[in-house]
């Protein structure tokens, strides 16, 4: 289980979460998601682990966009750049990733390739231990300043997706990725499902 | 020509008192795995701060490291060849140089480890650095490939450290060898002054020599 914590989520009830919360983004009511998402992240034990990637996440926007368009702009953006993180690290971070291999093993897909979403978190938590050798790199090619910092996340991202395809099919190779249960409906589930019905319906009426 | 000037340098247990000066030609560092190559390359590149000692460095040093793919950030390797030497021509220009036409129009991301450590390389002294740091340059590359970085290293006028634990390449590309063990400078000097110093290490020595 990411992040140490027993309780999970169902993986289809993450990523209705996902796709719920980003609806609600989309339809300007950023809120909602925001009163799961904080709470849940906190609850998955992974918000202060994450603290310092949220402040790598916001504070470059936050600086660009305060030059660029103003105090009001860049609070704006920020706000939803770090609501993202929280809702993602909510969903994910919540699924015991083994369950991700069985959701992708029921709907006929090889386990490998639902592996692959919750490493990509996982490696994404040890990223800072590889942001110094991609900067390393970069600044050897005569990067610096501001532009080394706008083409850091390239490489890392190649580089998390990349290891955690590797990983992922390294695991199947050994074949314990293919778990013979499917995953259950937790009580969190429900009060989850319940939320979002209820956030929906109020949006609806008001 | 770039300088560096490393005085009486300590960092943790790693490195013990180094004092080394490096100036112009090809410099290799040799020891065995764990001897704190690439931690004296890091400290020469100003990427780790030492604990004790001094050191002074150019101030345009390029430099490659063991991930090459961390070096990439466009989605060709033209692309990324343009925007390090300022056009398209002269990165079409080198690559023809080094008979690498037929990657240009590839993802670097894609390529092999050789093919990415080359163009890795490549990139590190493409935008002429006054000194060019390289660790384990020769790291998953053939005979052929190695070649090519030897005759492009060869080709440059400038300063270049290099790390590695491949002693066939350091005796071949190198003006001068440094022999590191344990931290400590346990061997300085031209490729033949070196051996007896790599043999007691039990590093591989080549028939050739």
């Amino acid at each position: 289980m990411i992040g140490g914590s027993d309780r999970t989520l169902n993986p289809v009830m993450a990523l209705a979460l996902l796709l719920w919360s980003f609806t609600m983004i989309a339809l300007g009511e950023p809120l909602w998601p925001l009163i799961i998402a904080v709470p849940l992240a906190a609850y998955s034990k992974l918000l202060f682990t994450l603290l310092p990637a949220y402040a790598w996440l916001s504070i470059p926007p936050l600086l660009v966009l305060l030059v660029l368009y103003g105090l009001e702009a860049a609070l704006e953006t920020t706000f939803r750049v770090v609501l993202v993180a929280f809702i993602f690290t909510a969903s994910i971070g919540l699924v015991n990733p083994l369950d991700y291999a069985a959701l992708a093993s029921t709907l006929k897909l090889p386990p490998a390739a639902g592996l692959t979403i919750p490493l990509v978190f996982k490696l994404t938590l040890y990223m800072r231990y590889t942001v110094l050798e991609a900067i390393a790199a970069l600044t050897g090619r005569g990067f610096k300043g501001l532009k080394l910092y706008t083409k850091l996340p390239i490489p890392l991202t190649i580089h998390v997706i990349t290891s955690s395809t590797m990983l992922a099919e390294a695991l199947h190779q050994k074949k314990i990725s293919k778990p013979p249960w499917k995953p259950k409906f937790t009580p969190l589930d429900v009060a989850v499902a319940a939320y979002i019905l209820a956030a929906t319906i109020i949006t609806l009426i008001f | 020509m770039g300088e560096f000037t490393v005085e009486n340098v300590w960092v943790k247990n790693i490195l013990r008192g180094v004092t080394l000066n490096v100036e112009g030609g090809v410099t290799s560092i040799a020891g065995p795995n764990g001897s704190g190559k690439t931690t004296l390359l890091r400290v020469m590149a100003g990427l780790v701060k030492p604990d004790k000692g001094s050191v002074k460095r150019p101030r345009k040093i390029g430099s490659s490291w063991q991930n090459p793919y961390f070096s990439f950030t466009k989605p060709t390797v033209l692309e990324e060849l343009s925007e390090t030497v300022g056009g398209e021509r002269g990165a079409l220009e080198m690559l023809r140089s080094m008979d690498l036409e037929n990657i240009a129009g590839k993802s670097p991301f894609t390529l092999s480890m050789g093919q990415a450590r080359l163009i890795s390389i490549i990139l590190a002294v493409a935008w002429k650095p006054e000194a060019v740091i390289l660790d384990e340059p020769t790291n998953g590359l053939s005979c052929e490939w190695k070649a090519r970085v030897w005759e492009l290293l060869r080709s440059m006028k400038t300063t270049i450290v290099i790390a590695s634990h491949d002693v066939e390449f350091a005796l071949a590309i190198s003006d001068r060898i440094v022999v590191l063990n344990e931290g400590t400078i346990v061997g300085e000097g031209g490729p033949k002054d070196v051996i007896k110093d790599l043999r007691t290490l039990g590093l591989q020595e080549p028939e050739a020599w």
